[in-house]
């Protein structure tokens, strides 16, 4: 095997690997402005029905920001809720929604949640969120 | 389709008790009997008591899981919003559960599936406005014949044989009713009518009676929709027996309280908590809820019988025996949220048949339930007024004298977060620019200068929700949780595209007009950046308890205690403002129901929050009864999302929950002692 395709890939794969492994939080600025602007307008044509415009929720959805929301999802990664939202939403046809549509929505909620944007959006690949951690204050 | 897993044995033992429990009764008002627990409440009064005692605070924090039951499978996906309380009947377990709300029998002591029947509803279940597991179901039997009642989320009253989970062939078309048919003559379309049933339907004298469901009523896409009513049909063969018309036409009792003719139009004022029956009394106990339109009454000027109202109907017939309004032309969202308690208690020194109501706005209406008449004095007093154009205001609402409400109501500045003279004085600015005032003020116009909303607790963010409370008919004290959290009442216009006979829409100026649904509820976000600017740098703007149970004597109309419900939440605990701060348990705001035993309330804590080893999760909470002392608590991994039941199998005392959120998919959890 080629010496150099051998070191590149152990950079490769540490480099990933450190990626992997390095803590995040949703503090870190994993989302950018437009995401969540292209995310808001998804919101409002397929969530707000239950959850409410402001992600208040109502009788029948609960609240998706807030200290209630995120009492509940402190600790949590940021996958398992892209994962809820992507398997169960919208309710009236779960699952139609493509992960990068559903990734949009997450970077609206963050948005909305006071998290703040960065310079690269949110990635919804399978896997990729899994290191990010749900904090309500910054660490 | 259902699938039998295995066939149950009916022993002679079994028979004999099946036999003996017909001819006892199983229904009553003093709780659950023999162990069982027959009804969604425990018995048809909705006590939620079973007087049994293995279970007592020297050992609750002891128990142990027996079995759980995972229902993620059930349905095409999981589901995270399982409300069910599961049925005991001889020795099985009954419930709904799964994203299509399919029914399972379980062996009540090791959670085994015996069978499953599930309806794929296909079009018309995902059209439906009230999906998911919903809340459970009914069970039946004669003596002879055994059959679990449900209404699937597509609005059709189903029979199963409960021995084998098989739709019953004599019962509506195939074991079906279709409760979009026959509808109080309205035509409606079968697949996409949006109106459907998340309660359980309730067996009484041989009758299965159904309420309705509509989509939220924070915007409604036109003044008309769908009327609810209330109908019975008779549980042998599905025939359509009664239907209370919850809205009078033209003829009917209360028709005139619809100005305008506004009755011709306006639709929902459906019945969608749980209807409680005295088979003794011959009579039913129906919750309504509003008209159409939550928060904006111009399309339906009037009082709008009987929306808002308890309503008691002769079980036989449908024909009103009494009716008391809670509200008059309601614009809070004050429908009632649950089911009316039937209780037997001693006022005065006379033994008297009360029925106690809890509700959104924290009052506990009672009332003698064979006459309507108030046993504590219920006021009509003048309450504030508003000026939303086109809107006729009530005058005056009923209060009652007894009990004092037993949640905090509208808005003061006593209610203000105080943990801090900072956070007070920023609370304090912040609703510079909002409306408050007691219970009854109105929702505003809103306008970005002020006001921007009526801020109030106990309305839409209600006190009390679904779940409802609990009874002890021995000692004649209710129990029932309830929250304190603020909604936002602003009325801004509707949105391009939106139906013009719908002047207003719910929202505020900041937040703009909502584009569908939308609550107003308290918004906030994690850092104390602010949406709609209600919360204090992330904190509820109100100081707490932000959720507890209270235990109301019925006999005095006094409150006997009042303890926090659940543990600080992680905002509060954690928040930077309120480093080195000691704060006490200020309980959690959710729709929880309370379970009592002969010695215990049993709840657990709404929401995930800390837990005494530091899991992720959430504790099952006793409290002693008669105190609201601590009496122990055991760990489970996510909040109760139903509420609990108890029941005994061969010496056995089992504590059954229902649990799930966030990131945890529905599963119903068993509990009892070790052996």
């Amino acid at each position: 095997m080629d010496r150099r395709f051998l070191v590149f890939a152990f950079a490769t794969a540490a480099a990933l690997g450190i990626a992997a492994q390095t803590p995040r939080t949703v503090w870190d600025g994993l989302y950018t402005d437009e995401q969540a602007a292209r995310g808001e307008k998804l919101y409002g044509e397929r969530c707000s029905k239950c959850h409410g415009d402001t992600l208040g929720g109502q009788e029948a959805a609960p609240a998706l920001t807030g200290a209630t929301f995120y009492s509940n999802w402190e600790g949590e990664n940021l996958e398992a809720l892209l994962d809820r939202i992507r398997t169960t939403m919208p309710q009236d046809k779960p699952g139609s929604l493509s992960r990068a549509q559903n990734a949009d929505i997450l970077a609206h909620m963050l948005h909305a949640g006071g998290f703040p944007a960065g310079p690269m959006p949110l990635d919804g690949q399978a896997g990729a969120l899994s290191t990010v951690t749900i904090r309500m204050y910054k660490p | 389709m259902t699938r039998t897993l295995r066939t149950g044995k009916v022993a002679v033992a079994a028979m004999t008790a099946i036999l003996l429990a017909a001819s006892a009764g199983l229904h009553g008002q003093s709780g659950a009997k023999k162990g069982e627990w027959p009804t969604y409440g425990g018995d048809l009064g909705h006590t939620r008591y079973a007087p049994l005692d293995q279970i007592t605070a020297a050992n609750f924090g002891s128990l142990e899981v027996k079995w759980r039951f995972k229902t993620d499978n059930l349905g095409p996906r999981p589901e995270f919003n399982l409300e069910a309380t599961p049925l005991m009947v001889n020795g099985r377990l009954y419930s709904t559960a799964g994203t299509r709300r399919s029914v399972i029998a379980l062996d009540a002591g090791t959670g085994e599936l015996i069978w499953v029947h599930g309806e794929n509803e296909g079009a018309r279940g995902a059209a439906a406005p009230r999906q998911l597991s919903g809340r459970g179901l009914a069970y039946w039997t004669d003596g002879k014949e055994e059959r679990i009642l449900y209404v699937t989320p597509g609005y059709r009253l189903v029979a199963l044989d409960a021995r084998t989970g098989n739709p019953v062939a004599g019962f509506g078309r195939s074991g079906i009713v279709d409760l979009k048919e026959d509808f109080d003559k309205q035509q409606l379309d079968l697949v996409n009518a949006p109106v459907g049933l998340h309660s359980t339907p309730i067996v009484g004298g041989n009758l299965v009676l159904v309420g309705a469901a509509f989509e939220t009523g924070a915007n409604p896409k036109s003044r008309r929709n769908v009327r609810g009513a209330v109908r019975a049909f008779d549980v042998r063969t599905g025939k359509l027996v009664w239907t209370f018309r919850t809205i009078p036409q033209p003829g009917d009792f209360g028709n005139e309280t619809w100005e305008n003719d506004s009755w011709a139009y306006s639709g929902n004022t459906g019945v969608w908590a749980q209807i409680s029956v005295d088979e003794e009394l011959g009579m039913a106990y129906l919750p309504v809820e509003l008209p159409t339109h939550d928060y904006y009454g111009g399309a339906r000027p009037g009082n709008t019988l009987f929306a808002e109202s308890l309503v008691a109907v002769d079980l036989k017939t449908g024909v009103r025996k009494w009716h008391f309004q809670l509200v008059h032309h309601g614009i809070w969202d004050m429908d009632i949220p649950c089911a009316p308690i039937l209780a037997d208690v001693v006022v005065n020194g006379r033994p008297v048949k009360v029925v106690a109501q809890p509700s959104k706005q924290g009052f506990l209406y009672v009332f003698d339930r064979v006459t309507g008449q108030p046993i504590w004095p219920i006021e009509e007093r003048p309450v504030p007024q508003g000026d939303a154009p086109g809107e006729k205001y009530s005058r005056t609402q009923p209060f009652p004298t007894k009990p004092v409400a037993y949640e905090r109501q509208g808005m003061s500045v006593d209610d203000l977060i105080d943990f801090t003279p900072e956070l007070r004085t920023e609370a304090l600015k912040l609703i510079e620019k909002y409306r408050i005032g007691p219970v009854f003020t109105p929702p505003v116009v809103s306008k970005a200068e002020g006001p921007i909303a009526t801020l109030a607790m106990s309305t839409q963010a209600p006190a009390t929700n679904w779940p409802g409370g609990s009874f002890d008919p021995e000692t004649h004290v209710l129990y029932v949780h309830s929250n304190a959290q603020v909604a936002q009442l602003g009325l801004v216009p509707p949105p391009e595209g939106a139906a013009p006979d719908v002047r207003y829409h719910q929202g505020t100026a900041l937040s703009g007009a909502r584009r569908t649904g939308g609550s107003g509820s308290a918004t906030t976000n994690a850092q104390g950046g602010n949406i709609n600017g209600i919360d204090v740098r992330g904190l509820p703007i109100i100081k707490p308890p932000y959720g507890r149970i209270n235990a109301i004597n019925l006999d005095t109309g006094d409150v006997v205690w009042q303890v926090p419900h659940g543990e600080t939440p992680e905002a509060v605990k954690n928040h930077p403002a309120l480093k080195g701060l000691n704060i006490p348990r200020t309980g959690r705001n959710g729709a929880i129901g309370t379970l009592v035993t002969k010695t215990l309330v049993i709840a657990g804590e709404p929401g995930y929050g800390p837990t005494p080893s530091g899991a992720r999760g959430s504790m099952l909470r006793a409290y002693d009864k008669r105190t609201g002392a601590d009496a122990g608590a055991v760990y489970m991994p996510a909040p109760q999302s139903g509420s609990p039941m108890t029941y005994m199998l061969n010496g056995k005392q089992y504590l059954v929950v229902a649990i799930s959120g966030g990131t945890y998919s529905g599963e119903l959890v068993a509990f009892a002692l070790p052996n």
